[in-house]
C-alpha cells in the first residue's frame, strides 16, 4: 500500500489513498468502528447520562398496546411513542411494500400531550401511508422474530434464563424494516434537527437512538409477557443476556441512492475514518501493554464471528478466511514482545491477507486508542454544496476529469455488460429496483445513479466541445449542454475532497449493491452481516451495547464485535476481553 | 372559506418538485435547481409555489427549452431564453454573469424572452454566497423590479417605470461584479435621482419567513400538492411480480 502524505489540522498524516479506499468491495468491507454513529450516539448518551423514563405503559396482557419514553439529554426533551398491535403473520414481511407492522414507532420533540399522543396513534401505525408533523423527528417500524421471541417469553415465563447460543444464532427480538427521518412525510427536517438540537446534530443521531429505544423496548415487553404468562414462575431476562440482544435490521437498494446522492458526506465518513486508522498507524504506541490489549482484541473477535451465522455461501467462506487469519494474526502477536509502530503490521496484512480481515484489523487498531480517535466523531457532518465553479477554462475541466476521475474513463461503456443494469423507481412506494437493460421495462426512466457513465460522457462531450471552441469556460459549456450541468459541478466539488467519488461503475452487470449498503451500516454502526441476496442484508445493530439500565454506571464503550455470554458455576458472565480505558 | 393547505417539509417538497421536473424532462441539475428554486422563494415568502403553479402549463410543454447567446463582448452578453423560464434556466444566466464578472471584473447579461423572471431572486441569492455582487432588473406590468444581492444582504424593490430605458416585457438585465460599487455605478446609469421604490423586501425579512418554515413546515395548497404529487407518477415504472423478486426489504 502506497499512503499519501495529508496535511491534517497541521499534522503530515500518511492516508491510504481514494484508488484503494473507494473501491466498492473495499467500502464493502468496513466493520463498525469508534466513531461509527451508534458507538458515538451511546458514548453522549453515557457520558452525559441521559434520563430515559417510562411515562406510559399501556400494554395489555399480549402485549398490544402503546408506551412513551420521556428522554432528557443533555440539551432537550424528548419522547419515544411506540404502538404495538397485532400483526397477522401472513402479512409480516420485510419489504418497503408491506402495510402493516408489529411495532410501529416515533421520536418526537418535547413531551407530547394527549391530544399529540392521539393523533399519533393515527398516523404512526400507518407509516408511509401517514402525515405528520416538524415536531416528529423519526419515524420507524419492526418486525417481530417470531421464533426467537416466543423461545425467549416461553423461558423466561417458566423460570429459566434462554440459552445464549440460541440466541446467537439470530441475537435480536426485533428487525426494524425502515427508518425514515429528515424531513420525510412532513416530520423535521434535517435542517431543523442539526440547528436547534444539539443533542442529535450529529448525522443520522436521531434514527440511531430511534432504534436504541426499540431494543430497550424490545427487552422490556420479553419480560413483561413472560410475567403475564406465568407470574409465579416467570424470572427477568439476566442483563448480560440482555446486552447481548440487539436489533435486527433489513436493509435494501432503499439505502442505496443515499450513498449516490450525498458524495460529499460519504467522503467525509470515509476521510474521517481513515484520518483515525492514520493518526493510530503514525501515533499510537504499539508496546507490551497494546499488544496485549490487541491480543485480546483478536479473540473477541475470532470468538465473535465464530458466532456469526450466515445462510449465504459467500459470507460463510469470508468469516471463515477472515478467521483463519486472524488466528493466523493471533499466533504472530504471540510471539513479538514490542514493536516500532503498526505500520509494519498492516502492511503484511495488505500483502498476505483478505481485504476483508485488513478492515477486521483496521478496525481493532482504531478501537484501541478512544483518545486518538474519539474526538473526530464531531467532525463527520458536512454542510453539502455542489456548487459550479462557471469561470474554469472548459481545458482546466478536462484536466480534471483526466486526474480525478480516471477510473471512470477507464471504463469501457460500449461493452454490452458495462451497461446492463439500470436503476429505477417503482410505482410500489417508489421503492428502487434494478432492472436488466433491453429486457425489463422502464429503462427510459432509469435513475440518474450511473456516476462513471455520466462523467464519461460529460468528458466526451467536453473533448468535443474544446475541438470546436477551444477558450471557453465552464459557464459557456453548460449552457450549451445544460444535460451536462449536475455532472460538472459533482466533478469540480468532489475534485476538492481527498476521498472523492466512490468508484464504481453502478450499471455493469454484475454490480453488487450489498456493498454499498454494508459501507453505510458499517458507518452506522451495525454488525452481523448476513447478504440475502446482491441486493439486500440483515444485520443487527447495538448488540453488546450497554442497557438503558446501565446509563450512570461505569461505562468502558468496548462493545466492537460482541460475544454470547458463558454460563458458568456462578451463573451467566460476559467473557473477559475487557481492558481498562485510560 | 380557505383553501385546505398541507404542511410539508422542505426535503419533502424538494425532493417532489424535483421528481416533478424530471417527468417534465429536463435534465438532473436543471431540476435540481428549480426545485430548490421554488422552494426557497416559497419559504421566504415569496410566492414560490404560486409562481410554479402558473408556469406548470409552460413547463410541461414536452420539450424543455434552453437559453443560447446571441452576442458577447467584453461586459455585455445578450441571450435569447426562447420563453424558458426562470425556474428552470435562471442558474445558467446566472453562472454565465458570474464567470464573466470573474474574468472581467463587471458583467452585464441582456435575456430576451424570459418567463417568471422574479424567481431569479434564490439563483442570485445563492451565488452571492461565492462572494460576488448582483442586480437584476426587469419590466412587468408596467413596474420596473430591481433586485441586488450581495453575501451580506438583498433587496427587491419596484419602481415608477417611467424613468427606466427598458425593453419589453419579457426581457431581464442581471450585473455581477466581485465588487458591489460597480454593480452599483452601472445602476447608476439607469436609473435617475428622482426614482423613488414604490415598495421594497429585504433579506432580513425574508429570513424570518425561511426560519419559521424551518420550524412548523411549509403550508401547501391541498390541491396543487395533489396536482404535482399526480405528476410524479411519470417517473414511476409499473410493478410487476417480476420487478418485486430480489429488490429486498429497501
Amino acid at each position: 500500500m502506497i499512503a499519501d502524505a495529508v496535511n491534517v489540522a497541521g499534522t503530515e498524516l500518511n492516508l491510504r489513498p481514494a484508488s484503494l479506499v473507494m473501491q466498492l468491495p473495499r467500502l464493502g468491507s468496513f466493520h463498525q468502528c469508534r466513531i461509527s454513529f451508534m458507538r458515538s450516539l451511546i458514548r453522549r448518551v453515557m457520558s452525559e447520562q441521559w434520563s430515559i423514563e417510562t411515562s406510559l405503559f399501556d400494554l395489555d396482557a399480549g402485549g398490544y398496546g402503546t408506551v412513551v419514553y420521556d428522554v432528557r439529554a443533555a440539551h432537550g426533551r424528548y419522547s419515544f411513542v411506540l404502538f404495538s398491535n397485532y400483526l397477522d403473520p401472513e402479512l409480516r414481511n420485510d419489504r418497503v411494500i408491506a402495510t402493516q407492522w408489529d411495532l410501529t414507532m416515533a421520536l418526537c420533540e418535547g413531551v407530547v400531550d394527549e391530544s399529540q399522543l392521539a393523533a399519533l396513534k393515527k398516523q404512526v401505525p400507518k407509516q408511509e401511508a401517514g402525515r405528520f408533523d416538524s415536531r416528529v423527528f423519526v419515524l420507524s417500524r419492526a418486525n417481530r422474530s417470531v421464533r426467537n421471541f416466543d423461545y425467549v417469553v416461553r423461558e423466561l415465563s417458566e423460570g429459566r434464563q434462554p440459552e445464549a447460543e440460541v440466541i446467537s444464532r439470530i441475537g435480536y427480538l426485533y428487525r426494524t424494516t425502515a427508518v425514515y427521518g429528515s424531513g420525510k412525510l412532513g416530520m423535521a427536517d434535517w435542517e431543523k434537527v442539526n440547528s436547534k438540537f444539539r443533542d442529535f446534530s450529529r448525522p443520522f443521531a436521531a434514527e440511531m437512538f430511534t432504534c436504541y429505544l426499540l431494543r430497550h423496548f424490545s427487552l422490556v415487553q420479553a419480560d413483561y409477557l413472560a410475567l403475564q404468562k406465568s407470574p409465579a414462575t416467570a424470572v427477568s431476562l439476566d442483563p448480560s443476556l440482555k446486552r447481548y440482544f440487539g436489533i435486527g435490521n433489513a436493509t435494501g437498494l432503499g439505502m442505496a441512492p443515499y450513498l449516490i446522492n450525498h458524495p460529499q458526506l460519504v467522503a467525509r465518513w470515509v476521510e474521517i475514518r481513515e484520518t483515525a486508522l492514520a493518526m493510530v498507524i503514525q501515533s499510537g504506541s504499539a508496546n507490551a501493554e497494546y499488544l496485549e490489549r490487541l491480543r485480546q482484541l483478536v479473540r473477541k473477535t475470532i470468538a465473535h464471528l465464530g458466532e456469526a451465522i450466515t445462510e449465504d455461501k459467500d459470507q460463510t467462506a469470508v468469516n471463515a478466511l477472515v478467521c483463519a487469519e486472524m488466528n493466523e494474526l493471533g499466533q504472530w502477536l504471540a510471539e513479538q514482545t514490542c514493536l516500532e509502530d503498526w505500520q509494519s503490521l498492516v502492511i503484511w496484512a495488505d500483502e498476505h491477507w483478505h481485504p476483508q480481515t485488513q478492515e477486521v484489523i483496521n478496525t481493532l487498531l482504531i478501537e484501541m486508542y478512544p483518545e486518538l480517535v474519539d474526538p473526530l466523531d464531531e467532525s463527520m457532518s458536512v454542510v453539502e454544496h455542489l456548487d459550479l465553479m462557471p469561470s474554469m477554462p472548459l481545458a482546466e475541466l478536462k484536466t480534471v476529469i483526466e486526474q480525478k476521475s480516471e477510473w471512470a474513463l477507464a471504463i469501457d461503456f460500449e461493452q454490452p455488460d458495462n451497461q446492463n443494469t439500470f436503476w429505477y423507481r417503482s410505482e410500489e412506494k417508489l421503492e428502487p429496483r434494478l432492472g436488466e437493460s433491453g429486457v425489463d421495462p422502464g429503462e427510459e426512466l432509469e435513475m440518474p445513479l450511473a456516476a462513471a457513465r455520466s462523467i464519461s460522457r460529460c468528458y466526451e462531450a467536453v473533448c468535443d466541445n474544446l475541438s470546436r471552441r477551444p477558450v471557453d469556460d465552464v459557464a459557456h459549456f453548460v449552457l450549451n449542454a445544460p444535460e451536462h450541468l449536475a455532472t460538472v459541478r459533482r466533478v469540480q466539488a468532489m475534485a476538492k475532497t481527498y476521498y472523492g467519488e466512490i468508484r464504481e461503475n453502478l450499471v455493469h452487470k454484475n454490480v453488487l449493491p450489498m456493498h454499498l449498503l454494508r459501507c453505510k451500516l458499517a458507518f452506522f454502526g451495525a454488525n452481523k452481516f448476513d447478504p440475502k441476496s446482491r441486493l439486500w442484508v440483515r444485520n443487527t445493530m447495538y448488540q453488546g451495547a450497554p442497557l438503558v439500565e446501565d446509563i450512570g454506571s461505569r461505562f468502558d464503550d468496548n462493545w466492537l464485535f460482541p460475544v454470547a455470554p458463558q454460563l458458568t458455576t456462578q451463573g451467566l458472565i460476559e467473557p473477559e476481553f475487557k481492558w481498562e480505558q485510560k | 372559506m380557505g383553501a385546505k393547505v398541507i404542511r410539508v417539509s422542505r426535503n419533502e417538497l424538494v425532493s417532489l418538485l424535483k421528481r416533478v421536473l424530471e417527468g417534465f424532462g429536463y435534465p438532473v441539475g436543471i431540476y435540481e435547481d428549480a426545485a430548490r428554486t421554488v422552494v426557497w422563494h416559497e419559504m421566504n415568502e415569496l410566492d414560490g409555489l404560486e409562481e410554479l403553479r402558473l408556469a406548470l402549463p409552460e413547463l410541461d410543454s414536452g420539450s424543455p427549452v434552453f437559453p443560447e447567446i446571441m452576442t458577447e463582448d467584453e461586459n455585455l452578453i445578450v441571450v435569447d431564453a426562447y420563453g424558458g423560464s426562470c425556474i428552470t434556466v435562471g442558474g445558467l444566466l446566472v453562472e454565465i454573469a458570474c464567470a464573466r464578472a470573474i474574468s472581467n471584473d463587471l458583467a452585464i447579461v441582456q435575456v430576451r424572452n424570459c418567463r417568471h423572471r422574479c424567481m431569479i431572486l434564490e439563483r442570485l441569492h445563492n451565488a452571492s454566497q461565492r462572494g460576488l455582487s448582483f442586480a437584476a432588473y426587469w419590466l412587468d406590468n408596467g413596474v420596473v423590479n430591481l433586485t441586488t444581492m450581495t453575501d451580506a444582504a438583498g433587496v427587491w424593490m419596484t419602481y415608477d417605470a417611467e424613468n427606466w430605458p427598458l425593453g419589453n416585457s419579457d426581457s431581464m438585465s442581471i450585473v455581477s461584479s466581485p465588487s458591489m460599487m460597480s454593480v452599483q455605478s452601472h445602476l447608476n446609469t439607469m436609473l435617475s435621482p428622482e426614482s423613488r421604490s414604490q415598495s421594497r423586501i429585504t433579506v432580513g425579512s425574508m429570513q424570518t419567513g425561511y426560519e419559521r418554515a424551518i420550524e412548523q413546515g411549509i403550508s401547501v395548497d391541498e390541491d396543487l400538492w395533489g396536482q404535482l404529487e399526480k405528476l410524479v407518477a411519470r417517473i414511476l415504472v409499473p410493478a410487476t411480480q417480476s420487478s418485486r423478486t430480489g429488490a429486498g426489504p429497501g
